[in-house]
């Protein structure tokens, strides 16, 4: 799913699949727009599946206005839950926010790099380290480990923060080479 | 598309719309399809789809697409669920 906002009107959404994409990237004619936030954040959603990633960074500002985000809102979920067999993939530059609870059941929260070369030949290629925050300013961030072996290749690095009023960590988080991993209880640092 | 048309492509179909009227079929024989929109709103009931601002995803389009390999919903605002959804898609989704 390619977008901004992911909105819940108070339903419960269970969304299950082999592989997971959240990502947010530029269309054509994309007009920007702040990430709302609900005061009655009442709905719940539920991604499922074998592999999941989400992907921040991919927004091309290109009217040059500085209107370009690359974060990712999920609006009215008291709950967001993550359930992956193996990773949760995680890349490129930005913050997922949701107003309620986030649980994040994985093998791991893996980080990885995002490698883009240019059309020509002989252009450089460009590696964005993953800075990634995951943020409930109103709710729990708990992470549980599945039990499943997470994949533990080369290309990681990165930072991950799990920002909320309180966070649950049991899981794993791998984010190998120049990184670091941040869990923040809101007022407490 | 009406009843009897067929959208057919060997890799890919990416369709940019505010309204999506399928009737016909869609094959893609390398699985990839890309509905991309405004806004996409995505519902479980036809019925409820009045008034809805974007491109509305009901149950009954999600049943003729759900077992392509890759489908891509892109969205140049919001992704909207409208009441209790439940889908389940085959591949990537």
């Amino acid at each position: 799913m390619d977008s901004d906002s992911i909105v819940l009107d108070g339903g419960r959404v269970a969304v299950a699949a082999s592989q997971v994409i959240l990502q947010n990237t530029s269309l054509a004619n994309e007009v920007f727009t702040a990430a709302e936030t609900s005061a009655n954040a009442t709905g719940a959603i539920a991604f499922s599946a074998t592999d999941m990633a989400i992907t921040f960074g991919q927004m091309a500002d290109t009217n040059a206005d500085g209107d370009a985000t690359n974060d990712l809102a999920v609006v009215g979920a008291a709950e967001l839950a993550i359930s992956v067999t193996n990773s949760l993939v995680v890349s490129g530059e930005g913050v997922l926010t949701t107003d309620g609870d986030l649980n994040i059941e994985s093998a791991a929260l893996v980080t990885a790099l995002i490698e883009t070369t240019g059309e020509e030949a002989d252009d450089l290629s460009t590696v964005t380290v993953a800075d990634a925050a995951f943020v409930a300013e109103n709710g729990t961030i708990t992470t549980r480990f599945n039990g499943s072996t997470a994949e533990t290749g080369s290309g990681y690095g990165g930072a991950i923060t799990l920002q909320a009023a309180s966070v649950n960590h049991g899981g794993r988080i791998i984010s190998l080479g120049n990184d670091s991993s941040d869990v923040h209880r809101n007022g407490g640092g | 598309m009406d009843e009897s048309a067929t959208l057919h492509a060997t890799n890919e179909i990416a369709i940019d719309t505010r309204i999506l009227d399928l009737d016909g079929d869609i094959v893609v024989d390398h699985s990839a399809l890309t509905l991309a929109s405004d806004a996409i709103v995505i519902v479980e009931n036809a019925a409820e789809q009045d008034a809805m601002d974007g491109l509305v995803i009901d149950g009954t389009l999600w049943n003729k697409i759900w077992t392509i390999g890759t489908i891509s919903l892109a969205s140049r605002s919001d992704i909207t669920f409208m009441g209790d959804v439940a889908l389940q898609a085959a591949g990537t989704w």
